[in-house]
């Protein structure tokens, strides 16, 4: 048995004491995702994951005291008439890029199948011809 | 007879170049000759390079491999080596080599070359999905060193895991030899060396510290020891973080978590980078609790250490960590960090609690003595050239 530690009453008093209802979840950190860190090995959970990160905003929330808030939203006005055309931009061709990689993802669908009716198909002639 | 060790990187700080050195001492006290190997080494190590035994650093199957991530059934290898190649490399019948196997490397697919006696030391794979959103090169060779995993499964007469956890997992990958598990060896006497000075003077003020020592590194968690820190500043304001490690390859996660540190408007929490020896003896020095949230550990070093220095430890139950505290420290059973908090304030205002803790990893760091473990590697190897007629 590890040591045991009664934290019933921390536990109590520090619920009470603690207010804040919208604590930051660490998943909700912004970061720079390497460019190929999701390695396609099913296809079809690589496109969705593109769906997932295909729509991309400038807007952002700012963290920091009064004067960093203040400084950093000043800046995000001046480049806003620079940002926001190049980021529609984006979106736009990330949205085509979706729409292309999901219509060859069903072509490839179907040609596996055809395949696979192909080969069956082959595989019985086969038999039909040698009795193999 | 010889004993060669394997591994591809030695570095300053390594826990694992750290236990071939002292798995060198072991072996020289047997009076055996041995050298240690590897693809890359620090400046002025006392290792060889592998290119020395060029039979095993050029390899065709690891570049397939590489080109040819989504498996390796169509391989073949031709392991038969000439004799004329063995004298060469002035190797005979009677050596035996030990690889130590932690990472993707190419050695992995050319280990098998080595004709004779080979044993492997397995400290455990980080499963790639923790890198998958920082590093598409770490993501890629940690999947390799999986598939070195695999391919390897038929090629050593010994494996020794640094703990049942490790077992496991190679038994999951299809190894069916001879399994023995050894904690890994600390050569303690070094840790009583002088700490820092100036780090010890800059943290022994009246703040509690509260410290994790390793690489800053995804499966380690280090977002949920910070969100417990958050909490717990809300209980003691006069309160600190300290976490030790490299964050070298991995920034992407490390600069995420600077964010998230300045997210939650957190201060005194303090990222120290790689350090020398010296400073991390002192980070333990002035350590009120020691904190591992860790997903994935093979063995985990620093809860040994933090048992040396008398640091309390808070970790949580994942991978081999509850193996190795046994019935020391506290194991916490999820990441909640609320409780987690709490159960720090326990400790820390409860001194019978603290000292019970304490004494309870003095009991548990026995097991891993020196004269311990270094005589169960003994016996291991012992066994190993009796049995193989060596």
């Amino acid at each position: 048995m590890n040591n045991s530690v009664n934290t019933e009453k921390i536990m109590s008093q520090l619920k009470s004491d603690i207010k804040e209802k919208n604590i930051p979840d660490f998943k909700d950190v912004p970061y720079n995702k390497p460019s190929g860190a999701e390695i396609p090995e099913n296809p079809d959970k690589a496109i969705e994951n593109l769906r997932a990160y295909s729509y991309i905003h400038s807007y952002m929330n700012f963290t920091g005291n009064k004067l960093k808030i203040f400084m950093k939203k000043s800046v995000r006005k001046m480049i806003k008439f620079y940002i926001e055309p190049l980021v529609n931009e984006q979106n736009n061709f990330n949205a085509s890029t979706e729409t292309a990689l999901t219509s060859m993802r069903n072509t490839q669908k179907k040609l596996i199948q055809r395949i696979e009716k192909l080969e069956q198909e082959n595989k019985r002639l086969m038999e039909d011809l040698y009795g193999e | 007879m010889k004993i060669i060790q394997l591994l591809p990187t030695v570095s300053y700080g390594d826990a694992i170049s750290n236990y071939a050195f002292a798995i060198k001492k072991v072996i020289e006290k047997m009076g055996i000759d041995t050298e240690i190997y590897a693809e890359i080494s620090g400046k002025n190590m006392p290792v060889r390079n592998i290119s020395e035994m060029e039979f095993l650093s050029n390899s065709d199957i690891s570049k397939n491999i590489l080109f040819n991530m989504t498996g390796y059934n169509t391989i073949n290898d031709n392991n038969i080596l000439s004799d004329k190649i063995l004298y060469n490399h002035n190797i005979s019948r009677n050596d035996i080599l030990i690889y130590h196997m932690s990472t993707g490397s190419d050695i992995n697919f050319s280990i098998n070359k080595f004709p004779y006696n080979k044993i492997m030391i397995y400290h455990n794979i980080t499963p790639p999905e923790f890198f998958r959103p920082y590093s598409r090169e770490l993501f890629t060779l940690i999947n390799y060193g999986y598939k070195g995993l695999e391919y390897l499964n038929n090629t050593f007469s010994l494996c020794i895991a640094d703990s049942e956890y490790n077992k496991t997992q190679l038994i999951e990958y299809g190894y069916k030899c001879n399994i023995k598990v050894c904690p890994v060896l600390i050569p303690f006497r070094k840790y009583k060396s002088s700490p820092d000075i100036s780090v010890f003077e800059r943290y022994s003020d009246n703040k509690t510290n509260i410290i994790f020592v390793g690489r800053i590194a995804p499966n380690k968690k280090h977002e949920d020891i910070i969100k417990t820190f958050y909490f717990y500043k809300k209980i003691n304001p006069e309160s600190r973080l300290i976490l030790v490690g490299s964050w070298a390859g991995t920034e992407i996660y490390y600069e995420r978590l600077k964010k998230y540190v300045e997210m939650l408007n957190l201060k005194d929490v303090i990222f120290t980078g790689h350090v020398d020896f010296s400073e991390i003896i002192s980070y333990y020095r002035v350590a009120d609790i020691f904190l591992c949230m860790s997903e994935h550990e093979g063995f985990c070093v620093p809860l040994v250490e933090a048992m040396f220095f008398n640091v309390p430890i808070i970790a949580l139950d994942a991978g081999a960590v509850p193996e190795t505290l046994g019935d020391s420290g506290i194991i916490i059973p999820d990441n909640d960090p609320l409780r987690t908090a709490g159960i720090i304030h326990e400790i820390l205002t409860d001194e019978n609690l603290r000292q019970n803790i304490i004494n309870s990893q003095r009991n548990r760091l026995r097991d891993f003595s020196y004269r311990k473990t270094s005589g169960m590697l003994k016996k291991i190897l012992t066994d190993f050239i009796k049995d193989e007629n060596i």
